[in-house]
């Protein structure tokens, strides 16, 4: 990276920063620290959704996974409008009229202690684990990318999330979001606008999307059911719904977000807006990658774009034969180039038959070249069993570092910077909220004052602050913590769900049936993913229902022995 | 005699009718992303 991109990403961060404490400055109480006094327009309380929900994996591997994989993980998102207008309906209304600051708080107002305590309890362990994978995803990446330590990527990224989270709190984290959002935008539509200005002068955006069409990379809907396939319409809707609204719903990294609002009004504008943008958003992010999928069929793509694997199996006993599978690329590349060009041609004379036999060459021409990709991620777990042999999270910033102009590379890596510290200081900003209102308040100091309780809420951030940056700096060594905080988290969601929605929805339900039921569907969620019973997404979906029903039996049996006593 | 004014209440004061509109863009962009990838294909 050149001078020039070093200070355009300074600057911004910078900005960021002193944006972030200047507009958050005079905050005097808990509630302006945890929930800026409530009086956030709903424009604010939509970007800061967004960007909770928008970390760095998102701007790094969805680009990727267009490349790899093509559209169809859009659907994943079809179920989140869905989930907005159920929030809309039940969350936010139920949350401020009970004028709570945690959504574990309306747990205990409606249920008891326990249900309370164990439900913020789970908060607290999957949020910290995954706000410290927030951090240390992106910063193994920058650091590859960048050639500088992994130390110096996670530190940059904690210590200046925790400034500006620790001094201004919500506030803070709101604001600086909402130009994050804005620059990410920007950001996204300049790294659009480079693909297509970098594709060959005969080539043109329609054609680029045909190519990528005929390659199978536009594959945005796909009809069929299967339980057992991760992303299809009906686990998008079905699937995905339960997981946003248990996601949006339950969790306080965004609940925290949406009672910021100034009336119930303003908050349910606000989570509109996201469900009407979301989507759009991550089909232009995954295009994006879609694009630089069809550049890379008239420019030669890195056989593996993991420069760091590369390099391990360069220096390997097995160097020999990666030097073979390289010429063997190159020379597939040059071949699959010829065919592409082939149905360019076929495409710009409109002639259907033409285009068939050209579409199924460059076909025949890309499986010869995912099959040598194949031999290279082999070889590379012959030569270290625990190399990480999936480059998609690379594709995007090698695209973004080798082919885009000066200055242009600075913005995109700050965007990269930017995602990781929006998810990251809402992440901190909820930890410091449960850990405040739902144990410290509660349990510790009782009758504590507002400076006591500020002051609360700012040693807690930091502290968490601290323990999400030693989480990033020893994922690394642990391996499969992020697959491990990635299950976690849907394991517990649908039940936490299932908890709330029985709190809303099923008034005659009390504290110890709910507690019993979600013990055990719990059992049955753990048991269906320990059995590979079923893809990722309908777990919450099985938890959710069965804390449900189990409730309702549970309630009806304890009814009727209480009547024969 | 004083025939009141038809008063038509704007579409996006319900919120009913907010919901709905969600739910129509939600059913348009799904469709949208059937045509095209069926476009593509």
């Amino acid at each position: 990276m050149s001078g020039v991109d070093w200070i355009v990403l300074c600057c911004t961060l910078l900005f960021i920063i002193l944006y972030g404490i200047w507009k958050s400055r005079g905050t005097k109480n808990i509630e302006g620290y945890l929930l800026a006094d409530r009086q956030l327009p709903w424009y604010h309380v939509g970007l800061s959704v967004m960007a909770t929900q928008a970390s760095a994996i998102t701007f790094l591997s969805a680009p990727g996974q267009g490349y790899s994989d093509g559209l169809r993980f859009v659907q994943f998102y079809f179920g989140l409008p869905l989930a907005m207008v159920v929030l809309c309906i039940t969350f936010i209304p139920i949350f401020n009229k009970l004028n709570v600051y945690t959504a574990y708080e309306f747990l205990e107002k409606r249920f008891d202690n326990k249900t309370r305590s164990l439900t913020a309890f789970l908060f607290l362990l999957q949020r910290g684990l995954s706000t410290g994978i927030t951090i240390y995803a992106p910063a193994i990446i920058l650091s590859t990318i960048l050639e500088i330590d992994i130390f110096y990527t996670v530190i940059a990224n904690g210590v200046l999330v925790i400034i500006y989270t620790v001094y201004g709190g919500t506030k803070a984290v709101s604001y600086t979001q909402m130009l994050q959002m804005s620059i990410i935008f920007g950001g996204l539509f300049l790294a659009a606008f480079m693909v297509i200005h970098l594709l060959p002068e005969n080539v043109s955006l329609s054609d680029a999307l045909h190519i990528a069409g005929k390659m199978n990379k536009l594959n945005a809907i796909e009809t069929s059911f299967d339980l057992n396939n991760r992303y299809n319409i009906w686990s998008g809707i079905i699937g995905g719904f339960f997981l946003q609204l248990s996601y949006f719903g339950t969790d306080q990294s965004q609940v925290g977000r949406y009672l910021t609002g100034k009336s119930v009004r303003q908050s349910r504008l606000g989570l509109v807006m996201n469900g009407l943008i979301k989507i759009p958003m991550q089909f232009f992010i995954l295009l994006i990658g879609v694009l630089v999928f069809s550049f890379y069929q008239f420019h030669q793509p890195p056989i593996f774009f993991n420069k760091v694997e590369t390099q391990r199996l360069e220096s390997s006993i097995y160097k020999e034969e990666f030097k073979l599978l390289e010429n063997s690329y190159k020379v597939a590349h040059v071949q699959k180039q010829e065919e592409v060009n082939k149905l360019v041609n076929a495409l710009h004379t409109k002639n259907e038959n033409d285009i068939s036999a050209a579409r199924l060459n460059v076909q025949k021409a890309d499986a010869k070249s995912n099959a040598i990709k194949k031999e290279v991620a082999q070889l590379m777990e012959k030569n270290n069993s625990k190399a990480d042999t999936n480059d998609t999270n690379y594709i995007f910033l090698t695209f973004v570092t080798e082919q885009l102009p000066i200055g242009v590379v600075g913005i995109l890596i700050a965007i990269i910077f930017l995602a990781s510290m929006g998810s990251t200081a809402s992440g901190l900003n909820s930890l410091a909220s449960t850990t405040v209102v739902d144990f410290y308040k509660r349990i510790f100091n009782k009758t504590g004052d507002e400076k006591k309780y500020l002051n609360a809420s700012r040693w807690a951030t930091l502290i968490w602050g601290v323990f999400c940056i030693v989480v990033a700096l020893y994922a690394s060594k642990l391996g499969n913590l992020i697959e491990a905080v990635n299950i976690l988290g849907s394991l517990f969601y649908g039940t936490i769900l299932g908890v709330f929605l029985v709190a809303f929805y099923m008034k005659k339900i009390n504290g110890t049936a709910v507690f019993i039921a979600a013990l055990i569907a719990e059992m049955f969620v753990v048991y269906s993913w320990l059995n590979n019973l079923t893809a990722f997404l309908w777990l919450n979906v099985i938890g959710c229902i069965l804390v449900m029903v189990f409730s309702f039996f549970i309630q009806s049996i304890y009814n009727k022995m209480k009547v024969v006593k | 005699m004083n025939i009141p004014a038809n008063k038509k209440t704007p579409f996006f004061k319900s919120w009913t009718n907010v919901y709905l509109f969600v739910i129509a863009f939600l059913l348009l962009v799904i469709l949208f992303l059937f045509l095209f990838t069926q476009y593509y294909k």
